[in-house]
């Protein structure tokens, strides 16, 4: 018998690998953080000695979920303090810098362990930042203690005058954005990590973009940004440079294999080719595009993209303009919202939204060596979905319930890096009994010192 | 290789831009001094308004409708070249409509500035910016930390026209406030109004609440103002004058289940303002409500002018009088115990914060 760590059992073990094959009566085998057999639960039991065993029948045993664009920082304890009928600048500008501004250092931190809380609780176990705001320490810092995959980096811009507390100029960022990628390129065995984050859209100078191009490649990470949601990115690139922001970005030389771009709504179809053609990510949010307002149903390109070849991952976005952090309700929307745009049902099938939740994700994150599947050699990042529930019964056809019935409340237990990190829906390494507490007096806190008032519109007695 | 270019459309380039940062860089063009005329000209755009007042303008046109500068002259009974200037300024400051002879109230006259519109600020305009002397030596007081003739050497002199004044706006305020934080459907609340002026919370929260009463505190002299204005709104019987200096009037502790701090905060400095809510605290009932309404500025004292300007204005009145940020305020609320704070604005400009005292 072979020593191992844990057995992970489940009725069914949704492998996702190349075939993508659902092992009935299936388990996984972990040593140490790494998996190293997938097969017939009496087969793995056969050849191996665990220490532990987890699950059973009562369980699906899926990979965990890669969130591909998330504000870990800024979002999480302001959710859903903004209205929902704030036009997009008003939204940014007038709700969301202001409120990012006002953070402290802890209370950063503890945004970060909330957003990580509701990713891991939710079968999430890598993320993507969209940009710590000011404090990227002691984010880092709560993420080591929350025990999530991801990478961080700072908010980095040059562009924007204002406000005071997190404004920069373009050496101070370039500066940030390497002393970032220098100190804290591997934390944790590497389950966190930094990457050339900048926010993007149009607060960034030439020079700037060009210096994170060159820092990811130097110090071989991805980069990522926001760009395009609305028509005010493509407007301003426009009156700026005489073209549209993919093809001016093409001409710095930013786009490569490498980039995550968030959004993307507003491309048009040379855009589109240019992406297709450098073969860079992009980071789908539907919830977003849904309460912004966007219009990603009326001029989405996303089933165009992933015909083209370019790799469309899942974000879940900022908690103001997606007011939560389950992937597994965001891939429903992926999986619902170009059926229903073009009246078309083939428009990505369960199957393919759960591989741009996993895969697909991996894939964004260069990680798709490491994660994204239950294979041999790869990190165990590993999900227990609960189907002693009702949205889970009877349970006939694992990825279509997957995606279209069951949604984060389900998940029961998460490992990470093969350190079960959720029990039984618990947190095993922060203490939820003061937690939540903790979050709701910082929210109220930051909302209150913000200046922004209560825009609720039902009355509070 | 990417080359920095020219842009396409030369009048939309700005000093910073994508393709460009720093400097040197060739557009640059000198800024404007509008600003500076803004300044300049604000003396005498506030004293046409006053004047304007004084003269009973927006009362006389309400009466006389469109009306060539003779008319309103005649009405006035003032020289035809003086008045046709005057108004002339009115139309510039977007306070009238003009066509070629003939003078009318607009939309913002007819709300803002005739003694009986909806939310008349008429009687407002002549003492908002507190003494108006005190403006010519403000470089003194700056020097000195302390105003010529602050409001606190004759504070009735000063608050009676200003409470006055201020009733409509901010009664306006107290019975929107109703929205957000629905006092109305308080059974027989209790009621603490430090500082009330003329009452307008009191009232709003009266009016709203058939078996609430309160207490209307403010100094002798200007608590007249609250009798005159609560008898005015019927509901005079159920409340209790206490007049006297809200830091030293006696409050019964764990009382009341509203306690209304309006507008007196910035005239007491960061000490005296977080004493007055640690009073506030002392004085309610465990779950009863602080409503605390004030002009804060933001965390970094400049994207909000109203209230930064309303800050100069204190120190330039008053001995102690600033005005804080909304995170200064927060914190005193939460250093005296308060939770659950709430930052509503019933009207525009107009913000309160509502705490509440732990169960």
């Amino acid at each position: 018998m072979i020593e191992i760590d844990t057995l992970i059992v489940g009725s069914h073990v949704v492998t996702m690998n190349p075939t993508r094959d659902v092992i009935r009566h299936g388990a996984v085998a972990v040593r140490g953080n790494e998996i190293v057999d997938v097969g017939k639960q009496s087969d793995l039991e056969a050849i191996y000695a665990p220490k532990q065993t987890v699950g059973s029948d009562r369980f699906v045993v899926t990979p965990g979920m890669v969130n591909t664009h998330i504000h870990i920082t800024g979002e999480p304890l302001t959710r859903g303090y903004v209205p929902d009928d704030t036009p997009f600048e008003e939204n940014v500008f007038m709700w969301l810098c202001p409120l990012y501004s006002v953070f402290t250092a802890e209370e950063e931190r503890l945004s970060a362990q909330l957003a990580a809380v509701e990713m891991l609780k939710s079968g999430t176990t890598t993320f993507l930042e969209a940009g710590t705001i000011r404090f990227l320490d002691d984010v880092i810092d709560g993420l080591v203690e929350v025990g999530i995959r991801g990478r961080v980096g700072n908010w980095v811009w040059d562009l924007p005058p204002e406000p005071d507390v997190y404004k920069q100029n373009t050496d101070a960022a370039i500066d940030m954005l390497q002393q970032q990628l220098v100190d804290h390129a591997s934390v944790a065995d590497g389950r966190l990590g930094t990457w050339s984050i900048l926010v993007g859209h149009t607060t960034a100078s030439d020079p700037l973009w060009k210096a994170a191009r060159e820092l990811a490649d130097e110090h071989g990470t991805g980069m990522s940004f926001h760009m395009s949601p609305a028509k005010l990115d493509p407007e301003a690139f426009v009156a700026e440079f005489g073209h549209r922001p993919m093809i001016h970005l093409a001409e710095l030389g930013i786009l490569r294999d490498d980039v995550a771009i968030t959004h993307c709504v507003q491309v048009d179809d040379q855009e589109l080719a240019i992406m297709a053609e450098a073969g860079v990510s992009v980071a789908h949010c539907p919830t977003t595009a849904l309460k912004v307002s966007y219009g990603v149903t009326q001029i989405g390109k996303m089933p165009e993209m992933v015909k083209a070849g370019v790799n469309v991952s899942i974000g879940t976005d900022g908690n103001n303009a997606s007011n939560y952090s389950d992937l597994m309700r965001a891939t429903y929307l992926v999986a619902g919202l170009f059926k229903d745009a073009r009246q078309d049902p083939q428009m990505f099938p369960a199957e393919m939204a759960y591989e741009m939740a996993t895969l697909g994700g991996a894939k964004t994150m260069r990680m798709q060596d490491t994660i994204g599947s239950l294979e041999v050699g790869k990190r165990a990042d590993i999900v227990l979905h609960d189907t002693d529930r009702p949205e889970w019964r009877p349970l006939l056809n694992v990825a279509n319930q997957l995606v279209w019935s069951a949604d984060g409340r389900g998940v029961h237990t998460v490992f990470v890096d093969g350190v079960k990190v959720v029990e039984a829906g618990q947190m095993t390494t922060i203490d939820e009994g003061t937690f939540y507490d903790r979050c709701q007096r910082a929210g109220e806190a930051i909302t209150a010192r913000s200046g922004l008032p209560d825009k609720a519109k039902w009355p509070v007695l | 290789m990417f080359e920095p270019r020219d842009a396409p459309y030369p009048e939309l380039k700005k000093t910073h831009t994508m393709a460009h940062v720093g400097r040197p860089w060739t557009d640059y063009k000198p800024p404007p001094a509008a600003p500076v005329w803004a300044a300049i000209e604000g003396l005498g755009r506030y004293y046409i308004l006053l004047a304007a007042l004084e003269l009973d303008v927006f009362d006389t046109m309400q009466r006389l409708g469109p009306s060539t500068v003779d008319v309103i002259a005649d009405a006035l009974d003032a020289p035809v070249d003086h008045v046709r200037s005057l108004l002339d300024g009115v139309v510039a400051l977007d306070l009238l409509d003009q066509f070629t002879d003939v003078y009318e109230l607009n939309d913002a006259a007819k709300r803002y500035l005739v003694s009986d519109g909806p939310a008349s600020m008429a009687g407002l305009i002549p003492m908002a910016p507190g003494p108006h002397e005190n403006w010519t030596q403000l470089a003194d007081t700056v020097r000195s930390g302390r105003p010529a003739t602050p409001i606190e050497d004759d504070p009735v002199g000063f608050y009676v026209p200003l409470v006055e004044g201020t009733f409509t706006t901010m009664f306006r305020c107290a019975t929107r406030a109703d929205l957000k934080i629905r006092y109305s459907a308080m059974r027989a609340p209790k009621i603490l109004d430090l500082g009330a002026g003329g009452a307008p919370w009191s009232i709003a929260m009266l009016n709203g609440c058939p078996d609430g009463s309160a207490v209307v505190n403010d100094l002798p002299g200007v608590i007249d103002v609250a009798q005159a204005k609560t008898a005015e709104h019927g509901v005079a019987d159920r409340c209790e004058f206490r007049p006297g200096d809200f830091h030293t009037i006696d409050i019964e502790a764990g009382h009341y289940d509203i306690v209304v701090l309006g507008h007196v905060c910035r005239t007491e400095g960061a000490d005296g303002a977080r004493h007055l809510i640690e009073r506030a605290f002392e004085a309610l009932k465990p779950e009863g409500r602080l409503v605390l309404a004030d002009y804060f500025t933001d965390i970094e004292r400049k994207f909000n002018p109203h209230a930064v300007i309303m800050g100069t204005t204190m120190m330039a009145s008053t001995e102690k009088g600033f005005c804080f940020t909304h995170q200064e305020f927060s914190e005193w609320l939460r250093d005296a115990g308060f939770i659950d704070l709430r930052l509503v604005e019933p009207i525009g400009f107009q913000q309160s914060f509502v705490a509440s005292r732990p169960r």
